[in-house]
């Protein structure tokens, strides 16, 4: 009955009520918004690369390294040359090697040259391999292996030919059209750019850039595909390089080894260290945008507390008439934090709502664009954020609830009429 | 424990002894009344103009304030040592109290409004909704507003259906406040022979105050405030 009373009291003022609903469904909104990207963006980010002990590259910052080899966001300042890589693959203590040569894409996905030791030894999430939902590995030089977001966009199945463009935009004037690749395997999705990445042999690459020059086609030049085939095809240099190490003992030895290798400069890094980095980096900002996001929130509940506060004055005959038919102070009490309640939860029910419709709506947008996983099952944030709230929305309501309460001791129910034609109470 | 139920062996319904009020931050009380008794079925009619402590003695008998000193009992049983959950309880059992005005909670419909005051009184759940029937029948209300919401019913008709909600739980006191006087001439005629109408068949007390003497023709006794009240009349308005 109590709820019913706090509920139908609610309706009768739809309009406040709307609006204060609305304020809180925002900012819970923003609260739970920024709290699930957070968990969202570290989970992630770390779980795209399991299993790698040591990425190399050309000497930049370590956070930038990690970011175009792993996450494909960002570019290369630099390239390693060939000899290099070779003699870092044959290191003491390095298990594997995987090299990694970006820089083409097709549509707007990132091409990635490798060769076969990829799909071996490339782990993600918890020590995953990359599985095939279809096909195989790259054989031939003009074979493409599609993450699996690629192939489900674009529509491709095994067989199909397709074309790569030079450069990382969406359009390209720089096609390879003289040179179509065809699908050889489309891969199980993994959460990771995997899927939104292209696989070709590094020989692949180089035949496509036979006759170019400074990222140029050379005009008047016309080389076949057959006729590169049968080409020296060997890479002269590749973006980065993965490393997994026999035993973990060595990874320190060998990053102080490769860092300063005297053929050209390079930086080797672990992944896992720098990702620490990253989050270190970005911890102060997350601190800031909670902080900011539990700030709306109170705010908006100071709003409802003036909103409930206000609405007492009209309520005063209401407040009499509960008196007069027995209900005690406590009920009156009760009655206004049980509103507070309701319009709370109705709060957090349209903002659960519009996280999940716009986390729905934007997660390809996110993870096209931002290499973001991000899943839409926030709602084991909901206790998370439910007792702090339920706890500050009570202490919220006790302002109105004990003015109704106190105001009341004061103003008996029977009064002179005078006073009561002044209150816009019952019917008019 | 105080003793809640009514004691069935008095033959008053209320009973005063010197009782004083004074409202707090002022000095001189706004009620003073060394005696006077209500008789169980009584209707009274208690004029008194305003300002010269109407309002203080309802809510009073209501038991929604205490008097300093003195002692009032209802229904033989003292307001004063009862605890307040006590004496909302003890309201709204045996007192059905009938506002000037804005009698009903305006949100819910007029059922809900007597079931709610059903439910403050714990009274029987199996047979309220005849009862709501026959107490609308005997008001003359049509049936059909039970489901209406509160604010939608005319001014005469939530004064009746006050009436009702008042009666709901068979108190054995109806306080009554000046109920007529949002209603035109004929209407208040025709609310105050349903009200004295139903208090006759339900054996209700009866204790209906007015500043309008004209009313005071349906009662066979009234009394004035001012004659019961020693207290100077200038104190709290009301």
């Amino acid at each position: 009955m109590l709820v019913k009373v706090a509920l139908m009291s609610l309706l009768s003022r739809r309009i406040t009520l709307g609006l204060t609903v609305l304020s809180i469904a925002v900012s819970v909104f923003v609260l739970l918004g920024v709290e699930h990207i957070r968990k969202e963006a570290h989970e992630s980010f770390g779980r795209t690369v399991s299993g790698v002990d040591l990425i190399v590259g050309a000497r930049t910052s370590p956070l930038n390294l990690l970011l175009y080899s792993v996450f494909h966001i960002g570019n290369a300042t630099n390239n390693i040359d060939w000899q290099s890589y070779q003699h870092l693959a044959t290191q003491h203590g390095v298990a594997w090697a995987v090299p990694i040569s970006l820089g083409d894409s097709h549509r707007g996905y990132r091409v990635m040259g490798t060769d076969t030791g990829y799909f071996e030894h490339f782990r993600y999430g918890e020590k995953l391999r990359l599985a095939f939902a279809e096909g195989k590995p790259f054989e031939q030089v003009f074979d493409v292996v599609l993450g699996s977001e690629v192939a489900r966009k674009l529509g491709y199945s095994i067989g199909q030919k397709l074309v790569l463009s030079h450069g990382l935009g969406k359009t390209s004037f720089n096609n390879h059209d003289d040179k179509p690749f065809q699908v050889s395997g489309i891969l199980k999705p993994t959460g990771t750019p995997v899927d939104q990445t292209l696989h070709v042999r590094l020989e692949g690459l180089e035949a496509i850039h036979v006759n170019w020059q400074n990222g140029v086609p050379l005009p008047g030049r016309k080389i076949t595909a057959e006729q590169a085939l049968q080409m020296d095809l060997k890479p002269k240099s590749i973006t980065a390089a993965m490393l997994g190490l026999e035993t973990k003992l060595g990874t320190f030895k060998l990053q102080r080894q490769i860092n300063s290798f005297k053929g050209e400069p390079l930086l080797t890094i672990l992944p896992g260290v720098a990702l620490a980095e990253l989050w270190q980096m970005m911890n102060t900002m997350e601190q800031v945008l909670l902080l900011i996001s539990i700030l709306v929130l109170v705010a908006s509940l100071l709003g409802m507390g003036t909103m409930l506060l206000a609405s007492m004055r009209e309520r005063i005959r209401e407040m009499a008439v509960l008196r007069a038919i027995g209900a005690s102070p406590w009920f009156i009490f009760l009655l206004i934090e049980v509103e507070a309640l309701l319009i709370a939860l109705l709060g957090v029910c349209v903002a659960v709502l519009g996280l999940g419709l716009g986390l729905g709506l934007s997660q390809e947008w996110m993870s096209e664009n931002y290499g973001l996983f991000v899943s839409a099952t926030f709602l084991r944030l909901i206790p998370w954020l439910c007792s702090p709230l339920s706890l500050q929305v009570f202490v919220m309501g006790l302002v109105p609830a004990l003015a109704a309460i106190v105001h009341h001791s004061s103003q008996p129910e029977f009064k002179p009429l005078g006073d009561l034609k002044n209150g816009r109470c019952g019917a008019v | 424990m105080v003793q809640l139920a009514p004691e069935k062996r008095t033959e008053n319904a209320l009973e005063i002894q010197n009782l004083s009020f004074t409202y707090p931050g002022t000095e001189r009380p706004v009620l003073d009344i060394p005696r006077w008794q209500v008789t169980r079925g009584q209707r009274l009619f208690l004029q008194g103009a305003s300002g010269c402590g109407k309002s203080t003695l309802l809510n009073l008998l209501a038991g929604i304030m205490t008097p300093d000193k003195g002692s009032l009992q209802v229904l033989g049983a003292e307001t004063k040592r009862m605890s307040g959950r006590q004496r909302d309880r003890f309201r709204a059992q045996h007192i059905g109290v009938v506002f000037q005005q804005f009698n009903l909670i305006n949100y819910l419909s007029v059922g809900d409004n007597l079931r709610l005051a059903s439910r403050f009184g714990s009274s029987r759940k199996d047979s309220l909704d005849v009862r709501i029937r026959t107490l609308f029948d005997s008001l003359c209300l049509p049936a059909d507003l039970i489901a209406r919401p509160a604010n939608s019913l005319s001014v005469g008709q939530q004064q009746r259906v006050a009436i009702a909600r008042a009666l709901v739980n068979e108190p054995e006191i109806l306080l009554v406040d000046e109920p007529t006087s949002a209603l035109d001439s004929d209407a208040s005629a025709a609310f105050m022979q349903l009200l004295l109408k139903l208090c006759g068949e339900t054996k209700s007390t009866l204790v209906f105050v007015s500043h309008d003497r004209s009313l005071s023709q349906y009662f066979n006794e009234r009394i004035d405030l001012r004659d019961l009240n020693s207290a100077r009349e200038f104190g709290h308005a009301g």
